[in-house]
């Protein structure tokens, strides 16, 4: 995607690839490793980590980073399945999409956060060694695009509905600038610009969308007229989130007793006496419980969000 | 640090100690970005950088008052909205990144100085740099005699990875 070489991408950090094969020694023996983050997305400055993932047939299951510094760089070296990249990217082949912008997004549930964040690293990694082929390629890295274009979307779709249940209240307008930051994220996505974080944003919206009066525009929002302004831009459709949207209880909260008294335990070690017990459409629980009530339910792991899938399909196509 | 009254023992091995790990995971990596951006004047990353220290703060906070586990984006940026403090209106005040100078970016470095000092005044501990080839192996004697001091007093070890900012 940024048509740089390792050696200009290890460059950054002032590295030479000769001199970090040979510190790493036997750690990237056999197999095939690749630069992958922000430095092999095109990014990355002289205080980037160097990460690597190491493809390797011994390995069984991806392990924990293994952390080493080279000449004072912090270089993390991840081991994976020789295969499991392409297994991981096999899954997602022959998905439906549907063209947005001028680019595709997936009409699909986005997997989850650590292999959405594989993912994003596996399309932009760059092999260490000649011979070592690319990780995804053709019609399997557009499916891919495409899902994780979609992953973003779906964040898009619950930030903007949290942002309309905060109303006039004092943290709608950093809710509704988070909307307008992940319009930016999403069409970075589809256009195929793709880093796992905040932190480069700013540079890849300025790359990727034409300059900066778009970027500073999706940085600036602060309200829903700005932000439906900025998704008209980007060419982005967006309906009504509230009806996009639906909460339940979270999968991992529990009712526990008390004496005579239950609580809700949350996965975040916290006790609630009082919790809502609605489910179902953004719009109908908000009506029902109370939009504050919801917005707190959600803030403290009582409930989680999700996008609908056929009501974001039909927003969609 | 409260070296008037001392700290809870109780409260250091259970929530102190993960806030002080958090802060040398997340606060001081992330500080380290924030000036390798500025040195790069790379001002847009300098800017960010600063939004992610403010966040990890928020965070760290949360874990000191007993936290469990990593948000997901949706608590966190809720908590961001609506939590106060500090911090948060730091993160809000901050300048637009996409076209910022290095004015925005000595903006931003001077709003991040005070809520971290302030968090930093209020942990028990102080745990180095993790990822610096200097800050790794004292860590890992930080961590023993934390281990150590929660055996006795009657707690299983400590699942270090289980906040993740």
């Amino acid at each position: 995607m940024t048509g740089k070489t390792v050696q200009e991408a290890l460059a950054v950090v002032g590295l030479e690839l000769d001199a970090l094969l040979a510190a790493a020694g036997s750690v990237l023996d056999g197999g095939h490793p690749y630069l992958v983050g922000s430095l092999a997305a095109g990014l990355g400055n002289a205080g980037s980590d160097v990460d690597i993932h190491h493809f390797r047939p011994e390995t069984a299951a991806p392990a924990p980073p293994y952390l080493m510094f080279v000449d004072g760089v912090t270089v993390d070296v991840e081991y994976y399945p020789a295969e499991i990249a392409a297994r991981t990217v096999a899954g997602y082949a022959g998905l439906t999409s549907v063209a947005v912008a001028d680019g595709r997004i997936a009409l699909a549930t986005p997997p989850a956060r650590t292999v959405e964040h594989q993912l994003t690293r596996w399309l932009t990694a760059l092999p260490l060694r000649d011979g070592s082929p690319p990780l995804v390629t053709g019609d399997d890295r557009a499916a891919v695009v495409a899902l994780l274009a979609r992953a973003a979307y779906d964040t898009l779709v619950q930030l903007a509905a949290v942002a309309a249940l905060a109303g006039g209240r004092a943290g709608a307008g950093y809710l509704w600038h988070r909307c307008g930051r992940q319009a930016l994220e999403v069409a970075c996505r589809i256009a195929g610009d793709l880093a796992t974080g905040d932190k480069w944003l700013p540079r890849r919206a300025l790359r990727t969308l034409g300059g900066p009066s778009v970027a500073g525009a999706g940085f600036r929002t602060g309200d829903e007229q700005a932000v439906r302004e900025l998704l008209a831009v980007l060419r982005l459709p967006l309906g009504d989130p509230l009806a996009m949207t639906v909460v339940q209880r979270c999968d991992r909260a529990r009712e526990v007793a008390i004496g005579r008294t239950r609580h809700l335990l949350t996965r975040h070690g916290r006790l609630f006496r009082e919790y809502p017990a609605a489910e179902g459409r953004v719009a109908t629980v908000a009506a029902e419980i109370g939009a504050g009530t919801l917005l707190h339910a959600l803030r403290t792991g009582q409930m989680t969000m999700r996008a609908d899938p056929s009501a974001c399909a039909e927003v969609l196509r | 640090m409260s070296e008037e009254t001392g700290n809870d023992l109780t409260w250091v091995l259970t929530h102190g100690a993960g806030a002080a790990w958090q802060y040398a995971m997340a606060v001081q990596s992330t500080a380290q970005d924030v000036e390798a951006a500025y040195d790069d004047e790379d001002w847009a990353v300098c800017v960010e950088s600063c939004a992610t220290v403010l966040r990890a703060v928020v965070y760290c906070d949360q874990v000191a008052g007993g936290y469990v586990g990593p948000p997901t984006d949706l608590e966190r940026h809720l908590e961001l909205a609506f939590a106060g403090g500090d911090a948060a209106e730091a993160l809000h005040a901050l300048p637009v990144p996409a076209d910022a100078t290095r004015d925005d970016a000595d903006t931003a470095r001077g709003l991040i100085a005070g809520p971290v000092a302030a968090l930093w005044s209020r942990l028990p501990i102080e745990i180095p740099v993790v990822r610096s080839a200097t800050g790794y192996f004292p860590t890992v004697r930080i961590g023993r005699d934390i281990e150590r001091l929660r055996a006795e007093h009657g707690l299983p070890p400590l699942d270090w990875n289980q906040w993740e900012f």
